[in-house]
C-alpha cells in the first residue's frame, strides 16, 4: 500500500519536474506501476482491495488517467495552469479507482465524495471563467452527496462500516435509507433530470478535463448503486425511481442531441443519454449489462473528447467526397428495424435474459446501419453485414463472459425485467425522437451542386 | 426598399473582420475595409467598437528586448473604453441579465438555425424562425420573448426595423454596427457570407438577416422605450498605444534590417533551382538548402501562377487552391476520379451517422469503447503510430485553358527565363497536424489554405510537356532539353520533403539533408520555449494532444523583396517573407507591380490576422485553444459561449505567457531603386494605400551593400 501511494504521488508530482522531456515519461512509469499494483491488492479488511469488480474499473481508468494524463500534460505544456490541471486530473482518476476499490460502504461513500470534491476543484484552475459549471457542481454535490454523507453518518455508527462481500447483512429502514441515498447520488452525478445539468456545462472546460470527467466521475453511480445491493437488494421504489428518471432523461433528450450542433454539446448530452441507460440497465435488473457499457462508454467517450479537435477536418473531408443520397424516411427504417429484430430472435434464443436485451439492441443497431448503407453496392454493402453480424454475435459473448467472472461479487436481483424491454425501449426512442434530417447529405447535395452552377458559369 | 439599406449595412460592418470557414480559413486582415484610412485611426475605431486595446503589450515590449515580464503587478492592458452599448444595453445596462439574454437568444438562435442548410423552400430566415420556436433549442430565453421575436422574423424585414428607429441614417448606421459589434463571431461569419463567399455556404447568414434578428430581440425587450441616439465613438487615438507600437518596431525592425546588411553566401552555377513559396517556413528549408553551393532558391507565391479548382481522389468538391483576389484558370484532378469510396471513409461516416442516431449511439458506445480503448492509449503515448501517407504528386490530371500563358506566367513572375538549371524544383507546401481546429490555417495562404502540392504538380506538368515548351520557346522563354521539372511538397509541421517520382536521387539527398538541418533547428527552438523536445518533431505534429503542432506563420516580421542574392546564407529566423525579384531584369517595373498587387497585400492580411490575435486574443482571437468546440465543419465557439470565435488561438501565439509572436507591422523591404519602389506603388492603389496610410513600413536599398532608406509621408529618410 506504503508503494501505491508512493507511485501515486510521483504520477501526481510528474507536471512539476523541470525538465520538460521528462514529465510525461515519469507521468506514465508511475501511474501505469501503481495501475499494476492495484490489480493484484488483495480484497480483504475494510478500506480498499480489488476484486474483480474492482479490477475491470482498474483497467478501464488505467488506460483513461494514462491517455487523459499524458494528454493534459501535453496540452497544457509551457502553461502555468498546467502544474495543477494535471495532478487534478490524474487525482480525479486516482479517487474513482480507489472508490472501485472500496472494501466498506464507509470508505466508499468518502471516496465518492472526495471525488466530487476533486472535479469541483479541477474545474476551479481549469476553467476560471466557468462559474456555471462550478455552480451546478456544487449543486450536484448538495442535492446528490449531501443525502449520502448524512445517511453514512447516521447508518454507519449504527451498523458499521458495512463491508462489502457479506450476504447482505442491511436489513430495514438502513437498507431503504442507503438504497435512497445512493439512488439520488447517482442521479444526481449522471446529470439525471436537470434541464441543463453540471454534465451538460462541462463544455466550458478544456478538452483533457472534459474527457476524464465524462469518463471517469460521471458513471460512478453505477458502481455506487451495484456496491450497495451487495449490501442490500435495492427497493423496489428506488428502482422505480431510477427507472423513470433514466426513461425522462432519454425522452426528452432524445430530439434535443440531435438538434445541438456543437460537438462537444453534442457529447456531453450524449453522456447523460448514456448514463440514463446504464442506470436504466441496473433498475431493470442487469448490472453487468451496466457494467459493460460503463467500461465501452468511458473509452469511448475519453476518445470522443480527445479527438474533438479534428472534427472540423473530418467533416469537411466527408463534405468534399461523393454525396450518399437520401436515406430512407424514418418509418420504412423502423420497420426495416423491425423485421431485423425479429430476424435476431432466432440467434439469441436460450441466451440470458441480459445478454438478450444486449442483442437486441445490437441487432437494432445493425439493422440501421445496413439499411442506411444498401444504395452501395452489393459488395461492400455485403462486407458490411458480415461485420455487423460478427459484432452482433460476439459483443454478447464478451458480455456473458464479463458476467462469468463478476458473478461471485455482483449481486443480481431476484426480479429482472423482460428481455424485449431494452431494445423496445429503444425502438420507441427511435420513433419518438425527432427525425434526424439528413443534413449532411443535403449539405454536400446543395454544395456540389452550387458549385457545379458557379463553375459551369 | 432593403436594398438602399445596403450601405448602411456595409458600413455598418467595416471593422467586423470576415470570418472564414475553417476548413479554408486564409488570414485577411480584419480591418481589410479600412484600409483607405490611418492605420492609427482605423485600430482606434477598432478599439472602441470591440471595447479592446488594439495595441502592444509590454510584455511585447519585454519579449522584444529579451528582458523577462512578470504578470504580478504588472499593468500590461491599460484601461479600454466598454464597448458600445446596443439599444438594450443602453437601457438597461451592459452587465444587465436584460443585455445577456439579448446576446444568448442572437447567438444561440444563429448557431441553432445555421446547422440547417438553406434550400429554394427554406430561406435563412424561416430556420431562424424556427429555432427560435423549437423548444429543443436552448436560447436561454422566455417562451414569450422568443415567439414575439420569430413573429416579428416573418412580418419585418429591415427596412421595416429601420423605420421603427426613431434617428437619422448616422444614428442607425451607428446602431447597426453596435448589434454586429455584439456577436463579432457571427457578424464576421455573416460578412463572410455576403462579400468573400464564391458560392453559397450551406451555413450561410447574412448581415440583414443577422440584424433583422438582433435589432427584433433589442425592441422586443426594449418595449417601445427608446434610449439617446448612438453616437459613433471617437477615432482619435489617445493613449501610449502608438508610442508602444513604434517603441516595438523600433527594436524588431532594426534588428531584420541589421540582418539584411549582413553579407550574403556566394553560389556557383546551380545544378538544382527550388521554387518555394514566399511563406516564412520556407525560409529554413531554403537556407538549408542553399548550403550547397549549387543549389539556389527562388520565392514566389506558393500557388505559382495556377489558379486551380483541386478534385482531390475520392472528392466530388473540389477546392479552390489559390488567393481569393483571384478566380480559377486551371482544373486539376486526381488521376482516379471515379474510384469507388476507400474503405476507410465509409467507416468513419457510418461512424457518424451512429452517434447521432438514438437507435443506434447506445450500441455503438457499448461495442466501440472496447476497440477505441487500445486506440485512446496508442494516438496518446505513441503519436508516431498515426501514419499519413506522402503526397500525392504524380497522378494529377490537368485542364488549362491556356496551358502556355500559365507557364509563360509563372516563369516569367518567377524570374525564371534563362539559366535553367538541370532540375528545377517547383516546391509546394502543406502541414498535416493532428485534432486541429485550426488546420488550414497552417497551409498555404496562396493556395485557399490547401496545400501547394497540386498546384506545384500542375505547374510541372505543363513545363515538362514538349507542346508547351516548343509555344515557350517561340516566346522566348528557351527551356533546354536537358532541364527537367521536379514537383515537391514541403510540410512545414514535419519539414518533410516529398517529390515526386522524377526526381533523381542526388536531388533527393540533398533535400533530405536539408530537411534534417531544419528538424535539428526546430527542436532547439522548442528546447528553449521550455516544451518538450521529441526526438522526431514529426511525433508533434502527429500528436493529437499537442496545442502547438507548428508555429505556422507566427513570429513573422518582414517582407523582402529583392534578388537571392542579397540574402542568400543570411539567417532570417524563418520571420520573413522572401519573394524574388531582379529589378536587372524588371526596367520598367511591371514584375514590381505584380508583386505590390499580389504576394504583399497578402503578406499583409497575414500581419493584420496575427497582430489583430495577438493584441487581442480573447476578442479578435479564438482564444484558449483547449476550450475551443467545433461548429459544423466550419467554425468554433469556445465552450458554451454561442458566439462564434475569429482569428488564431492563443496557443498559437503565445506559450504561457511568453509571445511568441510580437504584433508589429510588416516590414517591406524592397531591394530595388527607390524611384522604381515609388513608381510601381503608383500603379498599384491597394499596395499605395497600405503604405500611405501606415498599415505597413515601407523601407528600400538602391544597390547591395548600400544603406536602408524608410519612407514616411514627408519622403525618404535614412533607416
Amino acid at each position: 500500500m506504503l508503494i501505491l501511494l508512493a507511485l501515486v504521488v510521483a504520477a501526481l508530482g510528474a507536471a512539476a519536474l523541470p525538465w520538460p522531456s521528462t514529465r510525461r515519461p515519469v507521468l506514465v512509469a508511475s501511474l501505469a506501476a501503481a495501475i499494476g499494483l492495484a490489480l493484484v491488492a488483495p480484497a480483504r479488511g475494510d478500506l480498499v482491495g480489488s476484486d474483480a469488480l474492482a479490477r475491470l474499473i482498474i483497467l478501464v481508468a488505467g488506460v483513461l488517467g494514462l491517455s487523459v494524463g499524458a494528454f493534459s500534460l501535453t496540452q497544457f505544456a509551457g502553461e502555468r495552469r498546467g502544474r495543477q490541471v494535471v495532478p487534478l486530473t490524474v487525482a480525479v482518476v486516482v479517487l474513482a479507482v480507489a472508490s472501485a476499490m472500496a472494501r466498506s460502504w464507509l470508505t466508499l461513500s468518502l471516496t465518492w465524495v472526495a471525488t466530487s470534491g476533486a472535479t469541483w476543484w479541477l474545474l476551479r484552475v481549469a476553467t476560471p471563467s466557468g462559474s456555471e459549471v462550478r455552480r451546478r457542481v456544487g449543486w450536484t454535490i448538495l442535492v446528490g452527496d449531501g443525502p449520502l454523507l448524512l445517511a453514512t453518518a447516521v447508518i454507519v455508527p449504527l451498523d458499521g462500516p458495512l463491508p462489502f462481500g457479506g450476504s447482505h447483512p442491511l436489513t430495514g429502514p438502513s437498507a431503504l435509507v442507503l438504497g435512497g441515498a445512493a439512488t439520488l447520488a447517482a442521479i444526481a452525478r449522471a446529470g439525471l433530470l436537470a434541464r441543463s445539468s453540471w454534465v451538460s456545462e462541462t463544455v466550458s472546460a478544456p478538452t483533457s478535463v472534459s474527457a476524464v470527467l465524462h469518463a471517469g466521475v460521471v458513471n460512478g453511480g453505477a458502481i455506487l448503486l451495484i456496491r450497495v445491493a451487495s449490501l442490500a437488494p435495492l427497493a423496489t421504489v428506488w428502482r422505480l425511481a431510477l427507472a423513470g428518471a433514466a426513461i425522462v432523461t432519454l425522452v426528452r433528450l432524445a430530439p434535443v442531441i440531435s438538434r445541438r450542433v456543437d460537438l462537444k454539446g453534442q457529447l456531453a448530452l450524449s453522456t447523460v443519454s448514456q448514463m440514463s441507460f446504464m442506470l436504466l440497465a441496473i433498475a431493470l435488473g442487469w448490472p453487468v449489462l451496466a457494467l459493460a457499457h460503463l467500461a465501452g462508454h468511458s473509452l469511448y467517450k475519453a476518445h470522443r473528447f480527445l479527438s474533438s479537435g479534428g472534427a472540423i477536418e473530418a467533416r469537411a473531408a466527408a463534405r468534399r467526397r461523393a454525396a450518399r443520397g437520401t436515406p430512407l424516411p424514418i418509418t420504412r427504417r423502423v420497420l426495416g428495424l423491425v423485421a431485423v429484430v425479429l430476424l435476431g430472435l432466432t440467434l439469441i434464443h436460450g441466451a440470458s435474459a441480459e445478454t438478450a436485451a444486449l442483442t437486441g439492441v445490437l441487432v437494432l443497431a445493425a439493422g440501421n446501419v445496413w439499411w442506411t448503407h444498401t444504395r452501395h453496392p452489393f459488395g461492400r454493402a455485403g462486407g458490411l453485414l458480415i461485420g455487423l453480424l460478427a459484432v452482433v454475435a460476439g459483443y454478447p459473448l464478451l458480455v456473458d463472459r464479463l458476467s462469468r467472472a463478476l458473478g461471485g461479487v455482483i449481486s443480481t436481483p431476484s426480479t429482472t425485467a423482460p428481455w424485449w424491454w431494452l431494445p423496445g425501449l429503444v425502438i420507441l426512442l427511435a420513433l419518438g425522437s425527432r427525425h434526424r434530417t439528413s443534413r449532411d447529405t443535403v449539405v454536400a447535395t446543395d454544395t456540389a451542386s452550387e458549385i457545379a452552377e458557379y463553375a459551369a458559369s | 426598399m432593403t436594398e438602399l439599406l445596403a450601405p448602411l449595412v456595409r458600413a455598418s460592418a467595416r471593422t467586423i473582420a470576415p470570418l472564414w470557414p475553417l476548413d479554408r480559413a486564409v488570414a485577411i486582415n480584419p480591418l481589410v475595409d479600412l484600409t483607405d484610412e490611418d492605420f492609427p485611426r482605423a485600430m482606434t475605431e477598432l478599439g472602441h467598437r470591440l471595447g479592446v486595446d488594439p495595441w502592444p503589450h509590454e510584455r511585447h515590449l519585454a519579449s522584444a528586448r529579451g528582458e523577462r515580464w512578470s504578470r504580478r503587478g504588472a499593468v500590461d492592458r491599460p484601461g479600454t473604453t466598454p464597448r458600445p452599448g446596443t439599444i438594450v444595453e443602453r437601457l438597461r445596462g451592459a452587465d444587465s441579465p436584460a443585455a445577456r439574454v439579448a446576446r444568448e437568444i442572437v447567438a444561440r438562435t444563429c448557431l441553432a438555425a445555421c446547422s440547417t442548410a438553406t434550400s429554394a423552400e427554406r430561406s435563412r430566415r424561416a430556420t431562424l424562425r424556427d429555432a427560435l420556436l423549437d423548444p429543443s433549442v436552448d436560447t436561454r430565453a422566455p417562451r414569450p420573448l422568443r415567439a414575439a421575436v420569430a413573429q416579428r422574423l416573418v412580418t419585418d424585414d429591415l427596412a421595416t426595423v429601420r423605420a421603427l428607429l426613431p434617428w437619422d441614417d448616422r444614428a442607425v448606421a451607428e446602431e447597426f454596427a453596435r448589434h454586429l459589434a455584439r456577436v463579432p463571431g457571427w457578424a464576421g461569419w455573416a460578412k463572410w457570407c455576403d462579400e468573400w463567399s464564391h458560392a453559397p455556404h450551406p451555413a450561410a447568414l447574412s448581415l440583414t438577416d443577422l440584424l433583422v434578428l438582433s435589432l427584433s430581440v433589442d425592441l422586443e425587450i426594449a418595449a417601445g422605450e427608446w434610449p439617446n441616439p448612438p453616437q459613433p465613438p471617437s477615432r482619435s487615438p489617445h493613449g501610449d498605444g502608438p508610442e508602444r507600437l513604434h517603441r516595438l518596431e523600433h527594436v524588431v525592425h532594426d534588428g531584420v534590417i541589421d540582418r539584411l546588411t549582413l553579407p550574403a553566401r556566394p553560389s556557383s552555377p546551380p545544378l538544382v533551382q527550388v521554387a518555394a513559396c514566399i511563406d516564412v517556413r520556407s525560409e529554413p528549408l531554403r537556407r538549408a538548402l542553399e548550403e550547397e553551393p549549387d543549389v539556389t532558391t527562388i520565392g514566389f507565391a506558393g500557388f505559382f501562377g495556377v489558379a486551380a479548382r483541386v478534385t482531390g481522389r475520392g472528392e466530388d468538391e473540389p477546392h479552390e487552391s489559390f488567393p481569393p483576389l483571384l478566380r480559377p484558370s486551371v482544373d486539376v484532378s486526381a488521376a482516379e476520379a471515379t474510384t469507388p469510396r476507400a474503405r476507410g471513409p465509409l467507416v468513419r461516416s457510418t461512424l457518424v451517422e451512429l452517434t447521432h442516431e438514438p437507435a443506434s449511439m447506445f450500441a455503438l458506445a457499448e461495442g466501440a469503447g472496447w476497440i477505441t480503448g487500445p486506440v485512446l492509449s496508442a494516438l496518446t503515448l505513441l503519436p508516431s503510430v498515426r501514419r499519413r501517407g506522402p503526397a500525392n504528386l504524380d497522378d494529377w490530371h490537368v485542364r488549362a485553358d491556356d496551358p502556355v500563358a500559365i507557364a509563360e506566367g509563372a516563369l516569367r513572375g518567377m524570374g525564371l527565363t534563362t539559366g535553367f538549371a538541370p532540375e528545377v524544383v517547383i516546391l509546394g507546401h502543406s502541414s498535416h497536424t493532428s485534432a486541429n481546429t485550426h488546420f488550414s490555417t497552417l497551409a498555404c495562404g496562396a493556395c485557399g489554405a490547401g496545400p501547394g502540392g497540386p498546384n506545384a504538380a500542375a505547374l510541372v506538368q505543363l513545363l515538362n510537356d514538349p507542346a508547351v515548351r516548343a509555344a515557350l520557346d517561340a516566346r522566348g522563354v528557351a527551356i533546354p532539353p536537358n532541364t527537367r521539372f521536379v514537383a515537391g511538397e514541403h510540410d512545414t509541421a514535419t519539414d518533410h520533403v516529398t517529390l515526386d517520382a522524377m526526381a533523381s536521387t542526388h536531388l533527393r539527398a540533398r533535400v533530405d539533408r536539408a530537411s534534417d538541418r531544419c528538424r535539428r533547428s526546430r527542436r532547439d527552438q522548442r528546447r528553449r520555449l521550455g516544451l518538450a523536445t521529441p526526438y522526431r518533431t514529426a511525433t508533434s505534429a502527429r500528436d493529437w494532444a499537442d496545442p502547438r503542432p507548428e508555429w505556422g506563420l507566427a513570429g513573422h516580421v518582414a517582407m523582402v523583396i529583392g534578388p537571392r542574392e542579397r540574402t542568400r546564407g543570411v539567417d532570417l529566423g524563418g520571420r520573413v517573407f522572401l519573394h524574388s525579384y531582379d529589378p536587372a531584369s524588371d526596367p520598367d517595373g511591371t514584375l514590381l507591380r505584380s508583386i505590390f498587387a499580389a504576394p504583399l497585400i497578402v503578406a499583409q492580411w497575414i500581419n493584420a490576422a496575427y497582430y489583430a490575435s495577438a493584441v487581442a486574443p480573447d476578442v479578435l482571437g479564438a482564444g484558449d485553444k483547449t476550450l475551443l468546440n467545433p461548429v459544423g465543419d466550419f467554425a468554433v465557439i469556445r465552450g458554451s459561449d454561442p458566439d462564434l470565435r475569429p482569428g488564431l488561438p492563443l496557443q498559437s501565439l503565445y506559450v504561457g505567457d511568453v509571445p511568441i509572436h510580437l504584433p508589429t507591422r510588416l516590414l517591406v523591404a524592397v531591394d530595388a531603386p527607390r524611384e522604381r519602389v515609388v513608381d510601381a506603388l503608383s500603379d498599384t492603389p491597394a499596395a499605395r494605400d497600405l503604405v500611405v496610410h501606415g498599415w505597413v513600413v515601407l523601407a528600400a536599398r538602391e544597390h547591395e551593400g548600400g544603406p536602408w532608406w524608410r519612407w514616411s509621408t514627408d519622403g525618404w529618410g535614412a533607416w
